[in-house]
């Protein structure tokens, strides 16, 4: 062998697998999951030192004690998740959608603030002020996709980092606002109009059932949107290739635009129903770390809205689960539901992993190269 | 294969549900849920859970009753807590001011449930059969508190350490609301009844628990403006521990300091919410209405303590701190008299406090009569908010 070959083998190749049979990649996904829960959970009896199985008991009860914030949870991230696939498909790393969100729900809890005792006087009243508040809102978000899109196509700026950074400004612009509305005498306003009601979507079986058939149906459209028409394909043109997309004459500028404005309507729409239906109020925290999981949903589902749902219900059961456990155990702070929540989704990550890769290690190649 | 993904997912909904009704076996035993905005590393939150403990010990409970959940912010997720508790306790309490509007959201949607937050000040006017407000008459454990700080800036001044007129205080508060006022008010009056030449100076930190901005408020008040007394009202160890460095004397709250700081303790006062968890969780169990929104302990409850004084305190402020509160609990001693203070060189006889608190932060119930301020008896929470003579803030909170 030569010298130069010798130098040039690595110890470890990593190759794309040939697809695997369903069957097989299905049981790989299934044991991960169930073998890392039940490590979570050794790990919860280790720190616990209870029952073992009635840990899993208590993860079970707490994550269905109460159904609609399951459901509201596994929407609100399947809702994030959809916001970012447009972008993500295309290849445009939109990391703001924490943000996005915030400055649409922010707008529509001033304007809720603002306005609640004219919205108070009649139920008229209050659809007006709901639709302006949708409408405000999700301008204020596009606005805040858009941004980076702009200094993308004609800057060539990174958006990972821009979108990032739109978080943060989006998080201080909340606490001044919040600080603003309550006149400096406390921290934010709490729930606006919690007397009256101004401004708040009415309560149809469950106060969270309109909120989750809305993202249901904004779901749909996205799915259809992304896989049934022009538009669709043209973002996944540009996702395989913007030179391809250049040279079958495509304005690629135009249509990241475009995309990005498709994400922060979404936005837009869920910053409006965590400000009418959800929380009535808001803090820099709001949307919690949604943006981030939701790219971990999107990723691990192939963009696929409905196996998104399927993993926004796994990981909004474990979330619910895992701090009834912190609670009922005395863990101290979700902190500890992080970790096992973590562990799990890292596991799976890994079978993913060698479920699209095969590793292989150069054992005789390296042996050569020794000799 | 996402076909089988998909059904995968199903059966685990389906497996998930069984199991969960299984598991959900309703409300069984009595249990009592508290919600925390920090842990026992807060003086402030251990204060609350100590008491907790002791009640549903004096109570005959079991702790696995209650449903202690901790690191809950003043947002979305008190009322996400409040409303998982309200599944399986009977009663749910909350320890901090910002947990208010959430709490009283839970309280809407669980109506067979209690829920009591202390500090607040909406139960009078919510309308709620439910929702209940606690506080104490902690002003007066302040005064009682002011009176040992106030001896031991006369023994400083006999012992020619300090001139009268450098018996300055230095108070490190955590925001301008009227339950920091009210607490630095009735504790520089306490001081000033037998200090007479007493002044105060008050340093904000914006922030109920910093530990590096309560020990750089105290370094401040002690370095650069010349305060020789320290106390405070905020919730980590930052300002006692600045004290017992440099050797300066400290009037704690929310519980003792001696095991941490034994050079420079003088005295602590706290509220103990026993009795008012024992009496809520009581009726709760017996099934009795409370018809009172508001509950405000006092040193007659018991709710409102002063701990040991410590070495470091003067000769005979025990005595002179029990005599004091034997008139305060007789009514023959008022903390907020009139006669006491001046607001820019006038004496204050008419002052309308913001009581109903609808956020418009605008005051509408006349609280001095009978020649004193009425604190904490038309709503528990304080709404004391005058700024008297001879107290000065140096900051503004932010």
């Amino acid at each position: 062998m030569s010298e130069n070959k010798r130098t040039h083998t690595p110890l470890i190749s990593v190759f794309k697998r040939e697809e695997l049979p369903r069957s097989k990649s299905i049981m790989i996904r299934v044991a991960t999951f169930v073998g890392s829960f039940f490590v979570a959970m050794f790990l919860c009896f280790l720190v616990i030192k209870e029952n073992y199985f009635g840990i899993i008991g208590t993860m079970f009860a707490g994550a269905v004690i109460r159904p609609w914030k399951l459901l509201m949870d596994t929407a609100l991230l399947l809702a994030f998740g959809i916001a970012i696939v447009p972008a993500f498909k295309m290849k445009f790393w939109n990391m703001g959608a924490n943000g996005q969100v915030l400055v649409g729900a922010l707008v529509s809890i001033v304007l809720m603030f603002y306005l609640g005792d004219f919205a108070a006087k009649s139920t008229i009243n209050n659809i007006l002020l709901l639709l302006l508040m949708l409408v405000c809102s999700i301008i204020a978000s596009v606005i805040w996709a858009v941004i980076p899109a702009i200094f993308k196509v004609f800057f060539k700026t990174n958006e990972t980092l821009f979108t990032l950074m739109m978080n943060y400004i989006a998080g201080g612009l909340v606490a001044y606002v919040n600080y603003v509305l309550a006149e400096g005498k406390k921290e934010s306003p709490g729930i606006v109009n919690a007397a009256t009601e101004a401004g708040w979507f009415p309560v149809v079986v469950d106060k969270y059932f309109l909120p989750i058939v809305i993202i249901l149906i904004i779901s749909v459209l996205i799915y259809f949107y992304m896989s049934k028409t022009k538009h669709g394909y043209e973002i996944s043109v540009v996702g395989d290739s913007i030179n391809t997309a250049k040279y079958v004459g495509m304005k690629t500028g135009k249509i990241i635009i475009r995309t990005l404005i498709v994400s922060g309507i979404i936005c837009g729409i869920i910053g409006f129903l965590y400000s009418s239906a959800i929380n009535h109020s808001i803090n820099q925290y709001t949307c919690g770390s949604l943006g981030f999981t939701a790219v971990l949903v999107a990723w691990l589902s192939n963009f696929n809205p409905l196996t998104m749902g399927g993993i926004s219900f796994v990981l909004a059961f474990l979330t619910n689960g895992t701090s009834k456990v912190s609670s009922i155990y005395r863990l101290g702070t979700n902190d500890f539901s992080n970790v096992i929540i973590g562990l799990i989704f890292f596991s799976i990550l890994i079978s993913e992993f060698f479920i699209r890769f095969r590793v292989r290690i150069n054992k005789r190649n390296r042996k050569e190269g020794v000799e | 294969m996402k076909k089988l993904f998909n059904l995968f997912i199903v059966l685990c909904l389906v497996v998930v549900s069984s199991v969960c009704l299984v598991a959900c076996g309703g409300k069984k035993t009595f249990k009592v849920g508290l919600i925390c905005l920090h842990d026992e590393s807060s003086t402030y939150d251990k204060n609350f859970i100590d008491s907790m403990y002791r009640a549903l010990e004096n109570l005959g409970l079991e702790e696995s009753q209650l449903e202690l959940v901790t690191g809950i912010g003043e947002d979305e997720s008190c009322y996400q807590k409040a409303s998982e508790l309200a599944q399986t306790c009977d009663i749910v309490f909350a320890d901090s001011f910002g947990h208010e509007d959430y709490m009283i959201q839970a309280a809407k949607e669980n109506k067979d449930v209690w829920f009591c937050h202390s500090t607040g000040t909406k139960a009078h006017t919510a309308g709620l059969a439910n929702y209940y407000n606690a506080f104490a008459s902690i002003y007066e454990g302040r005064y009682l508190a002011g009176i040992a700080a106030g001896m031991k800036l006369n023994e400083m001044i006999a012992a020619n350490e300090i001139t009268a007129e450098q018996a300055i205080i230095g108070y490190v508060g955590a925001f301008d609301y009227a339950e920091v006022i009210s607490g630095y008010t009735s504790f520089f009056l306490g001081a000033r009844s037998v200090c007479p030449s007493a002044t105060m100076k008050v340093r904000y930190t914006s922030s109920w628990y910093d530990f590096d901005k309560e020990k750089s408020a105290a370094e401040a008040l002690m370095q650069n403006d010349g305060c020789v007394l320290i106390s405070q009202h905020a919730d980590s160890y930052g300002a006692p521990e600045a004290c017992e460095k440099a050797g300066v004397p400290n009037v704690a709250y929310n519980g003792s300091t001696a095991a941490k700081c034994p050079n420079t303790y003088v005295v602590s006062s706290k509220i103990d919410w026993a009795p008012y968890y024992e009496y809520m969780i009581q009726a709760k169990m017996d099934g009795e209405e409370v018809s009172e929104k508001d509950y405000t302990g006092s040193l007659s409850t018991g709710s409102v303590k002063l701990d040991a004084v410590g070495s470091c305190a003067a000769a005979g402020t025990q005595a002179a701190i029990d005599a004091a509160a034997a008139q305060l609990k007789a009514g023959t001693l008022h903390v907020f008299d009139i006669n006491t203070f001046t607001v820019d060189g006038q004496k204050v006889t008419s002052h309308l406090a913001d009581v109903d608190d609808f956020g418009d932060f605008k005051g509408e119930t006349e609280v001095i009569k009978d020649g004193y301020f009425h604190e904490s008896e038309y709503r528990s929470a304080p709404y004391f908010d005058l700024r008297i003579d001879g107290i000065t803030e140096l900051n503004k909170a932010e």
